[in-house]
């Protein structure tokens, strides 16, 4: 697979190995592409051609059983499992997960849940097997306990922090979601997305210093990605909640002025920016309309 | 003033059933949300007209400021807003969960008689619908009124979808048609071909062939 290889390139080579390790590095969600092109790879659907690489015949059936699952063809997933268990056995963990993956699949939670509790008791941090138990667990308190669980042993996975900002969203902790999504900005600091999202946690739980933070995050989003509309519309916005916020503050509280005039010239800003983008689009006269009563009076 | 709280009845139009069916079943990962537009009638009736989608994903309170900020300002003074609905993120689930019920309550006002209603999708009784199985009887859309601890939880029995069969039947084609694409607000904002989220031109024409 060279550098230039995209996904197109291969599948019209019909190089079907380097199509599932493009998806596997890619982490797409790919799995008729997978199941097509890994029978075509290992000789139809019984799977049982040798490749020269033997480890990468093993790591495509893996792909492969998973993307049945994904099908809900059980069949497929099962030949995989069988042609694994030839050459390895029944014992190593990497077996025992997709194992208990197909009885997810196959509805048997139980049985599944068998697997990853014996594979912690000899490993307390096989962190595919806590992750798997995150994903079964049902109410929400579970889930918060397995996702924790999880994070404790694996600390630096913005993924799983990330799981968490949304299993706290759900929750409507948007505080516990703004703590979880800070880890993740430390993680990927110029991902404007993030900050979006970061910024709209700090704006639903409100409060000045959230609001400040708030506005913070979406100015740094508008700047990694001048045109993001989302972005845009979300400065606007919480930049008008701090200045509402100063206007029903009491006396006692101590306003930054600065802060006040840059809040204003953010709201103007994210206006202005928003009326070039929506210009000559059928959106525009409400746009123009709702944006309007943000920009009133400053 | 009796004890009984007059109940409201809810009529959902074709076209809203389909849009909230269709955009809960092309996201069938997430949970999704949406706006309610129609009108308060008499006392005791909300009637919705549009279902307008917002996100496939938990709507933050700036996202719900743009979002009902973009539909005031294109209001044209037919429709209000008359409630919100979500359909679940797992199949199993059938709670609208803490968020929904919190915007239920934020949009609704001190008018007694202009109280929001709050939808809830059963997704696997619309999972069946939109494999065009009907045997199930289990409704699609379940709807909610304020409770007196102030929650969206006090089941409102009276839910009607106007021609229901045929709305039913315009879901499951139009799931099957790739033209059919629901654009929420979300879709809206991230994506460069800035469609239309409020209006969705193959979708009414899909419902007046279908469901007339």
């Amino acid at each position: 697979m060279g550098p230039d290889d995209d996904l197109p390139t291969l599948l019209q080579k019909k190089d079907h190995l380097n199509v599932l390790r493009y998806i596997r590095v890619h982490q797409l969600r790919e799995p008729e592409i997978v199941t097509e092109h890994g029978a075509l790879l290992l000789g139809g659907k019984d799977l049982k051609r040798r490749l020269s690489d033997e480890s990468a015949r093993l790591a495509a059936l893996e792909q492969i059983a998973l993307a049945a699952l994904d099908l809900q063809n059980h069949e497929l997933a099962e030949t995989c499992l069988n042609q694994i268990r030839t050459v390895v056995g029944k014992d190593p963990a990497r077996f025992r997960i997709l194992l208990a993956r197909c009885l997810e699949a196959a509805s048997d939670k139980d049985g599944a849940l068998v697997i990853y509790d014996e594979l912690l008791q000899s490993n307390p941090s096989n962190l595919m097997a806590l992750k798997r138990k995150y994903c079964l667990a049902e109410s929400t308190e579970d889930r918060v306990a397995a996702l924790n669980a999880y994070l404790q042993q694996n600390m630096a996975d913005s993924a799983g922090w990330y799981e968490m900002a949304k299993l706290r969203s759900t929750m409507g902790d948007f505080g516990g979601a703004s703590f979880a999504l800070e880890e993740v900005v430390l993680g990927c600091p110029i991902d404007a997305q993030l900050h979006v999202q970061l910024a709209e946690c700090y704006a639903t739980t409100a409060g000045m210093e959230n609001l400040v933070l708030a506005r913070k995050h979406m100015a740094q989003a508008v700047e990694l990605d001048p045109t993001n509309k989302r972005a845009l519309f979300g400065l606007v916005s919480v930049s008008n909640a701090y200045l509402e916020e100063v206007a029903s503050a009491s006396k006692k509280q101590t306003i930054d002025d600065h802060s006040v005039v840059v809040a204003k010239e953010l709201v103007k800003h994210g206006a202005e920016k928003l009326l070039k983008q929506y210009k000559g689009s059928k959106m525009y006269p409400s746009v123009q309309t709702l944006l309007s009563k943000y920009t009133k009076g400053l | 003033m009796t004890d009984n709280k007059k109940k409201n009845s809810v009529e959902v139009s074709p076209e809203s059933f389909v849009s909230m069916v269709l955009h809960a079943g092309q996201n069938p990962t997430t949970v999704v949300h949406g706006l309610l537009l129609g009108s308060f009638s008499g006392n005791d009736k909300v009637v919705i007209t549009k279902a307008i989608p917002v996100c496939h994903e938990t709507p933050t309170k700036p996202l719900l400021e743009i979002a009902l900020g973009i539909v005031s300002a294109s209001a044209d003074g037919k429709d209000v807003v008359v409630g919100w609905y979500t359909a679940p993120e797992r199949l199993t689930d059938t709670q609208p969960g803490p968020v929904a019920l919190r915007i239920a309550a934020n949009l609704g006002s001190d008018d007694a008689s202009k109280e929001p209603v709050l939808l809830v999708l059963d997704n696997a009784a619309l999972a069946d619908c939109l494999k065009g199985d009907d045997s199930s009887k289990d409704a699609v859309i379940k709807a909610f009124g304020k409770d007196f601890g102030q929650q969206w939880m006090d089941p409102l029995d009276k839910i009607t979808v106007t021609k229901e069969s045929k709305a039913r039947a315009a879901a499951a084609s139009a799931f099957s048609n790739a033209d059919i694409v629901i654009v929420d607000l979300v879709n809206h904002l991230e994506d460069d071909g800035a469609a239309d989220w409020m209006t969705n031109t193959a979708l009414t024409k899909h419902i007046a062939k279908v469901a007339p």
